[in-house]
């Protein structure tokens, strides 16, 4: 004889809002993923300072001073130009072309002979950005393979089923909030980023003649970069799941990024556009990337290539080149995870 | 009424470049309402699959099965907030406290604070509570399991193996623990066990397993007196005359360092009529109970 049905646990919506709240609550309680930001934050304070060093906004001696030492070398150029035109070892015909043409102050530029140059926003607010969307993306996968890799290897994962068994809702909350943490790291290193650029901008260098368009182009720079972390770190997080262990999944991205990659470059270098890395630089990069692709005509005589493919890769198709990759890990993980024994 | 049932439950297990290894072969279960029901079989018997499956972790290629009334796994969620499970080890965060662990499940289910604190009293680790999980003793992480299927105050609550790792105290502890909860008139337990002990100290039924197949199942005083031999240690003053009046009444004795052992007897009152009929008296007359471990072992030998 059977017991009665009964009307028991929460209600599945409650149970939602739950779900997220503990898997929230669980990734930001990771030792590891502290650890992690932690050393980011510091890492990105101190490269902070290092790059104030860098810059310094030129005065009045300074500036004397290298219009100065440029006008010694443009001399100096200018003499020796005169001494070459004189030469007669050079046929007459061409002591222009050998020589060159008389040099002015605009083909030296000033700013060439200032040790520390000022910090301008259209040249390095965007490139630093670059490197902080590199950084962050870099450190998305790690978080994203160690979030759910050890829930793995603690069988945590498992544990969790006891209490919501739908495991189709488990792996979704999960990717989500994994997507959640993507956006919000590459959200703040960009954040963060900004303001230490505006800090360099105010004390070394120039706020000023930001030509039209610009800020348009950083932002959208910006948010692909925020984009490529999420993507990063849901692709961590979809090895790691797959595989169910952070350290394989760390390691077999080391690998493909430092073997595969490389090995394929070299081999057959028309992969080159579908490759991870060059698909997240055509996806940050302002206009996406060229790549130029060698072959296949080849000079005989010295064994190069003699002619070049050009290939664009936008940022439209870099990002849907990643995306597809993402998508069929996230497919794949997720339908075994649905479909599996679990012991 | 069953909160648990099984019927004629299939699993097999593939195997690369071996044939399929068989965990439950038609296995039929049955744990009645507010009782205690030990699960036994031999290792590999097919008892952490079948609880696997009715936790929803793996699925059985045939057979049915129901919780608290509910088929699963289909219906499986809606009764899951009614299911405590603590199966083989606990499993928790190395580095979070005990503490932290339990909140962490208990908020998937929006169990209060004050549950927490009540589960860490009752398995007795309300003061170790802020201590990381990777700190505890082994007996101390068994609590710490058992302490999380307390959290939503089950209505069923599965303990697989929840003696394992334990020193003897711990083990007196956890069926001590078992015990009181068996006795609260609300919670149902299926306690799969390899310790015969442990099930015939604690359990009210039982149900033995072998090769994912039922052997035997019941009250465990009837499973024992399933299995009774019918033997009887019996001492006399003067046990020669006991021997000669016995053995004359149609008895087989066996003789045992310091007593006789009566053979085959149906009704202990025969042997006490016989001697008095004869003036021998007896200092001691004990029906020799067969314990679960022989009736386990006689069980299970059969089947292999």
């Amino acid at each position: 004889m059977s017991a009665p049905p009964r009307e028991t646990g929460p209600e599945p919506a409650t149970l939602r809002g739950s779900l997220l709240r503990t898997e929230l609550a669980r990734l930001a309680a990771r030792r590891f993923i502290q650890v992690l930001v932690g050393l980011a934050v510091l890492g990105f304070l101190v490269l902070s300072v290092v790059a104030s060093t860098q810059y310094s906004e030129p005065t009045p001696a300074i500036l004397a001073d290298a219009q100065a030492r440029m006008e010694q070398d443009l001399a100096l150029a200018e003499q020796y130009r005169q001494e070459c035109l004189a030469d007669e070892a050079i046929p007459e015909s061409d002591r222009e072309f050998v020589c060159g043409p008389p040099l002015d102050e605009q083909g030296f530029g000033v700013e060439n002979y200032i040790f520390k140059q000022p910090f301008t926003l259209t040249g390095d607010l965007p490139a630093g950005a670059l490197a902080v969307a590199a950084a962050t993306a870099m450190l998305g996968f790690v978080i994203g393979a160690t979030y759910v890799g050890a829930e793995w290897s603690t069988r945590s994962i498992v544990a969790l089923l006891f209490w919501e068994t739908r495991r189709l809702r488990v792996i979704g909350v999960k990717t989500g909030v994994a997507a959640l943490a993507g956006a919000v790291l590459g959200l703040l290193g960009q954040l963060a980023w900004f303001g230490v650029a505006q800090l360099l901008a105010r004390t070394r260098g120039t706020t000023t003649d930001v030509p039209a368009g610009f800020w348009g182009d950083f932002l959208g720079q910006a948010g692909r970069s925020v984009l490529l972390v999420v993507i990063t770190t849901l692709l961590g997080f979809g090895l790691a799941n797959l595989i169910r262990n952070t350290g394989a999944a760390l390691g077999i991205g080391f690998a493909y990024f430092a073997v595969v990659e490389t090995a394929l470059r070299a081999l057959v270098p028309s992969t080159q556009p579908f490759l991870l890395t060059d698909s997240s630089v055509a996806l940050i990069l302002q206009g996406g990337l060229t790549i130029f692709v060698a072959g296949p005509r080849v000079d005989e005589s010295t064994g190069s290539f003699t002619e070049f493919t050009e290939i664009v890769v936008s940022n439209v198709r870099g990002g849907l080149t990643l995306s597809a990759y993402l998508l069929v890990l996230l497919a794949l993980g997720t339908w075994l995870f649905h479909r599996r024994d679990l012991h | 009424m069953a909160v648990v049932e099984v019927e004629g439950a299939h699993k097999s297990y593939q195997r690369r470049g071996k044939p399929a290894q068989k965990a439950l072969d038609g296995l039929d279960l049955s744990v009645a309402e507010h009782r205690v029901h030990g699960f036994l079989g031999p290792n590999g018997s097919g008892k952490t699959t079948t609880i696997r499956a009715l936790l929803g972790l793996v699925r059985v290629d045939s057979g049915s099965m129901r919780l608290l009334g509910r088929p699963v796994p289909d219906q499986l969620p809606e009764v899951i907030g009614s299911i405590g499970a603590l199966v083989e080890a606990p499993l928790f965060f190395p580095n979070f406290s005990g503490r932290r662990n339990l909140r962490l499940l208990a908020g998937v289910a929006g169990v209060s604070p004050s549950r927490i604190e009540e589960c860490l009293e009752i398995v007795g680790l309300r003061d170790r509570g802020d201590d990381a999980f990777k700190g505890y003793s082994l007996g101390m992480k068994q609590r710490l399991g058992i302490a999380a299927a307390l959290l939503k105050s089950p209505a069923l609550l599965v303990l697989d193996e929840p003696s394992n790792g334990l020193d003897p105290a711990g083990i007196r502890e956890v069926r001590e623990l078992i015990r009181q909860l068996g006795a609260d008139g609300q919670t149902t337990i299926l306690l799969s066990s390899h310790l015969l002990s442990e099930v015939q100290q604690v359990c009210d039924d039982v149900t033995i397993i072998a090769r994912g197949r039922l052997v035997a199942t019941g009250h465990v005083a009837d499973v024992l007196a399933s299995g009774a031999t019918g033997d009887i240690r019996l001492r006399a003053p003067d046990p020669q005359a006991a021997y000669a009046v016995l053995t004359a009444a149609g008895f087989t004795l066996t003789a045992l360092a310091d007593a006789w052992l009566v053979h085959g007897v149906s009704e202990p009152s025969t042997i006490t009529r016989a001697l008095a009929a004869e003036g021998q008296y007896l200092s001691e007359l004990s029906p020799m109970a067969a314990d679960l471990e022989s009736v386990f072992l006689g069980l299970t030998a059969e089947d292999q």
